[in-house]
């Protein structure tokens, strides 16, 4: 199942129920259990949602609405009211929210079928999904390799053809970096332009609930139905939601070209594939723009002191009085709240919490927190500089493709300099997707691994970036890729 | 030999309420050095000038009628809640003496 559009229709024509597709959708997790892209899924009342929907159909209640019967997965970090909701972390095992998110219940108002939930880095905090308390998320298109996270399990279930719809969250890339390494299209909307109520925080500034889908198309079909204005949530735009605009062609589209996402840190194998890409693009009439963004060197550390210190923040909640597993330790509240949360969370966690601390305390604020605040500005007025001569920036969403499980888990640097090209449009608030662009050779030739092109509009130009990119892919096929099927059904 | 960064770290979980144990100190201890060290180019940038940057969005105050909503019902917020004694959420005792 990979195109939402053509399943509804299909739902709609009487050729299949939206029970047929849940228990498709169910036995589809089952068999990529191997994946490790679901959190355990309860089944009943999944099947209990499809009965419902497939009797208001019969009935002609009402409209059917623009999901209608589409399986779309949630990451761990959505509340859906009586679900449990862990954020792949041990501290909240168990937990069911008493609501539902905003987000969900906008699916739920389209009629989809949401399904809880998938496998995820703890609390969104890393970009491999090798952090999540249960296990690591496997690259469905070669099985030793990561893929990508935080939004790890999410993107794997729609690049697996499980479902054809998932949310996730992107704070700093959290789904437009594991959509280029499992060769989906990830779109992380402007910040503000869907509500967040009912997501579990990280980094309040930055957080922004993202769909993964197998086209724009479809991307724009799921952000279509979750933006626009929320009540529950201040920091949402009063605008409207994203409206589908369509684009004949990119004759006259100024793509710039930031020289320092180019550098020597970027894999050759992914560089012949992008640039390839911007041939093709080219060819369809865009125009190249060379721009700088001269601030983006210091991107991953402005990003890494405002995300981990808004984290520090946003985690205090998870101290064992409201939700959540309580470790009773010597006693005292003190010693309940430590050990509770020594007990809970994860080394990646704690590191970051910590890190958080350190630069938010006295003789360190200044220092660390207020000086990345400055030169958050900075990056966010390199782009806006950037944008006076161009409509679109362009340039890889990974320096690399996948790369194996356990390569950078011991490295904490490493690992969050995977985030070096998608930080930076997080820091500035700009909506930005990511696409694939064809599929390299691992290094020892054992996989084929994708390779993600990332879009990078102005602040509230979601419409026309959605729009270039719905046009680039109708005139190309890097999207219609899939990962070969599993090694043992191959061979059936 | 003890990290420079040994100190902190222990400050830092004590401020964040994150029991640490000893051998878990000296290796976060050498995670903040490798980590901060790599961050070190933010501290050497001239920002002088530059104002602080708090969100990625200019919010304006949005006001709306106070009116009273339904909310959640108390016990569908306590049940989640690991202790709760009468309605309440219950945690350890915080100050000596009688009740």
């Amino acid at each position: 199942m990979r195109d939402a559009h053509g399943l509804r229709q299909s739902i709609l024509a009487g050729e299949r129920t939206v029970l047929d597709v849940a228990r498709a959708t169910l036995a589809s997790i089952d068999e990529r259990a191997d994946l490790n892209a679901f959190l355990p899924v309860e089944a009943e009342p999944i099947l209990e949602r499809a009965r419902e929907l497939d009797e208001s159909l019969a009935r002609g209640a009402a409209e059917p609405g623009a999901l209608f019967g589409v399986p779309v997965a949630l990451k761990a970090n959505l509340a859906y009211e009586g679900r449990e909701l862990t954020c792949g972390s041990r501290i909240l095992s168990g937990y069911r929210p008493p609501y539902t998110s905003t987000v969900v219940q906008r699916l739920l108002d389209a009629g989809a079928l949401p399904i809880a939930t998938t496998n995820m880095d703890e609390f969104a905090m890393g970009s491999s999904g090798e952090n999540s308390a249960f296990a690591p998320t496997l690259n469905p298109w070669a099985r030793d390799y990561t893929p990508g996270g935080s939004s790890s399990g999410s993107a794997a279930s729609v690049s697996a053809g499980i479902v054809p719809l998932a949310l996730g969250s992107d704070t700093g890339g959290s789904v437009r970096q594991p959509a280029a390494l499992c060769g989906v299209t990830g779109f992380k909307p402007t910040f503000g332009r869907v509500s967040r109520y009912g997501l579990v925080a990280f980094g309040s500034s930055l957080d922004q609930v993202s769909p993964f889908a197998n086209s724009v198309r479809d991307a724009e079909l799921i952000a279509n139905c979750i933006s626009g204005a929320d009540p529950m949530d201040s920091t949402c735009l009063e605008h409207a939601p994203i409206q589908p605009v369509e684009r004949a062609n990119l004759k006259g589209l100024r793509i710039g070209l930031p020289a320092e996402a180019f550098g020597d840190g970027l894999d050759a194998s992914v560089r012949q594939k992008v640039e390839a890409a911007i041939e093709a693009l080219c060819e369809l009439g865009a125009e190249r723009v060379p721009i700088s963004l001269p601030h983006s060197e210091h991107a991953v550390a402005t990003y890494y002191v405002v995300a981990t210190a808004e984290a520090s923040s946003n985690l205090a909640r998870f101290d064992g009085v409201r939700f959540g597993a309580r470790q009773e330790g010597d006693g005292s509240l003190a010693g309940m709240m430590g050990a509770t949360r020594a007990d809970g969370f994860g080394d990646e966690v704690k590191r970051r919490i910590l890190l958080g601390t350190h630069v938010l305390s006295s003789g360190y604020y200044e220092a660390w927190y207020g000086r990345a605040q400055r030169v958050r500005r900075l990056i966010h007025d390199d782009y806006r500089r950037a944008f006076e001569s161009c409509d679109v920036v362009i340039c890889p969403t990974s320096p690399t493709p996948a790369f194996r499980l356990g390569e950078r888990k011991a490295d904490p640097v490493a690992m969050y300099l995977s985030d070096v090209l998608t930080v930076p449009a997080s820091l500035a608030g700009l909506p930005a997707l990511s696409i694939p662009c064809g599929t390299v050779s691992s290094d020892s030739g054992d996989a084929n691994l994708p390779v993600g092109l990332q879009w990078i509009g102005p602040a509230l130009g979601d419409e026309s970036l959605l729009a270039a990119a719905k046009a680039f892919q109708s005139n190309t096929d890097f999207h219609l890729a899939t990962p070969p099927l599993r090694r043992e059904q191959a061979g059936a | 030999m003890t990290n420079e960064n040994t100190p902190a770290v222990q400050k830092c979980a004590a401020l964040a309420r994150l029991q640490v144990e000893p051998e878990q100190v000296e290796r976060l201890a050498e995670d903040f050095d490798r980590i901060l060290d790599a961050f070190r180019g933010l501290t050497e940038l001239d920002v002088s000038g530059v104002k602080p940057m708090t969100g990625a969005l200019d919010l304006q105050d949005i006001v709306r009628a106070d009116e009273p909503r339904p909310s959640l019902e108390r016990e569908r917020l306590l049940a989640p809640a690991p202790k709760v004694e009468d309605g309440f959420f219950a945690v350890p005792k915080t100050v000596d003496g009688d009740a």
